[in-house]
């Protein structure tokens, strides 16, 4: 997974906003979709990013988890926020 | 119609300067040549509308032929502004000879206090015969001294009664002094008293680009209105061109993007090829509320200064 150069970004307060500089869209994520992208900009895979996520929340089923980072990464692939 | 950097040096060494990345040392110093100033004015003739053209630096009364660039200028037209700080020697005389000419100069001043004799000597000089055709700009430091001097110079000299007041600029690289998002607010309300105090004389402000609406609380920005000193937040970019001939968007973005000025057909193309550049940009705001902010709309607030937006920032390509 990479984040193409037309998706500019940058993190502001462990918040993102990402915008496309192709169409001016935006986007602005919570906390943990912001934990994603930042590792996802540091060169984390899909395994990498669940294993970040249980540490982060030692208390939530890794299965829901797994759950919700997959959609969260699809939404990103299909908004072409994420290659 | 753009700034005209005549020179990248400068006799201050201004620790917030945002054009920092442009100018002497941390470049070479360079003064711009006849061949490229007149190359620029037959540039800038093929817009069809006369805008004041701004002498800027650096500190356009260094150039060693200033006075022949206003003449230049005059002869063919151009309205001009000149922003200077007046405190070379050789500003006094200029002043004296361009006064009684329709040129409006912008004087970028610090607190008198902090003044030695020879620029005192120099500035006073100068304002005592530019008069109403200069207008003071300074940026309200984040600091616990007010700047009613401002008022005390505008009386003295009689002025221009507006004073066109900053929120330090950064520069996209981080490398000059600027506020940290506490001290906006702190300048926000030192804007609102010496908008205040600046009513009881007569005299309002304005503001350079940069200035975030959401550093006023509402009732703030009410007292502003009622002064006559209306907050308005908006980054409109004149292009700046370089002593060397190179189009930036502004100083503060200056290591981000340039071209030639001639790669452009006009002034006008080139103007828009910049903001078609920077336009997406703009969303990534200074806080992470700005992109979703009712108010980022470009007659409101542009979110404070492109290059605040920029700092940090991932994929930046214009």
């Amino acid at each position: 997974m990479k984040i193409p150069e037309h998706i500019s970004w940058k993190s502001l307060s462990d918040k993102v906003v990402a915008v496309n500089t192709q169409t001016g869209e935006y986007y602005t994520m919570n906390l943990v979709a912001s934990m994603m992208w930042m590792a996802i900009n540091d060169g984390k895979d899909e395994s990498g990013l669940i294993e970040m996520l249980s540490e982060k929340f030692p208390d939530m089923d890794k299965s829901v988890l797994s759950q919700d980072m997959k959609e969260q990464l699809e939404e990103w692939k299909n908004e072409k926020l994420i290659l | 119609m753009p700034n005209l950097m005549l020179t990248n040096w400068c006799n201050y060494k201004c620790p917030y300067c945002f054009g920092i990345d442009r100018m002497s040392p941390k470049v070479e110093a360079h003064a711009m040549s006849d061949d490229t100033f007149l190359g620029i004015l037959d540039w800038l003739d093929r817009t069809n509308y006369r805008a004041p053209i701004h002498l800027m630096g650096g500190e356009p009364t260094l150039h060693p032929k200033f006075e022949w660039f206003v003449s230049t200028l005059i002869e063919r037209g151009f309205p001009i502004t000149i922003f200077s700080n007046l405190a070379t020697d050789k500003a006094p005389e200029y002043a004296d000879k361009l006064s009684i000419l329709p040129i409006k100069w912008v004087v970028n001043v610090n607190n008198p206090k902090n003044w030695n004799n020879t620029q005192r000597r120099n500035i006073e000089s100068a304002l005592s015969v530019l008069g109403k055709n200069a207008a003071i700009t300074f940026n309200i430091m984040p600091d616990g001294s007010d700047d009613y001097w401002a008022i005390d110079l505008i009386r003295r000299f009689n002025l221009s009664k507006t004073i066109k007041v900053g929120f330090i600029l950064p520069t996209v690289t981080n490398s000059n002094y600027s506020l940290t998002d506490d001290e906006y607010l702190t300048v926000a309300e030192k804007t609102v008293k010496l908008a205040q105090e600046c009513d009881r004389f007569g005299i309002t402000l304005q503001y350079e680009c940069g200035v975030p609406t959401c550093a006023f609380t509402p009732e703030q920005l009410g007292i502003l209105w009622k002064c006559g000193s209306r907050l308005n937040s908006g980054c409109c970019s004149r292009l700046d061109i370089t002593p060397h001939g190179e189009v930036i968007y502004c100083l503060p973005l200056a290591t981000v993007g340039q071209r030639m000025y001639n790669e452009f057909a006009n002034y006008t193309e080139a103007k828009r090829w910049f903001e078609g550049r920077f336009l997406p940009y703009r969303k990534l705001g200074r806080t992470i509320n700005c992109a979703t902010c009712n108010l980022m709309t470009p007659d409101k607030c542009h979110g404070a200064c492109l290059a605040k937006n920029l700092i940090g920032a991932k994929n930046v390509k214009i």
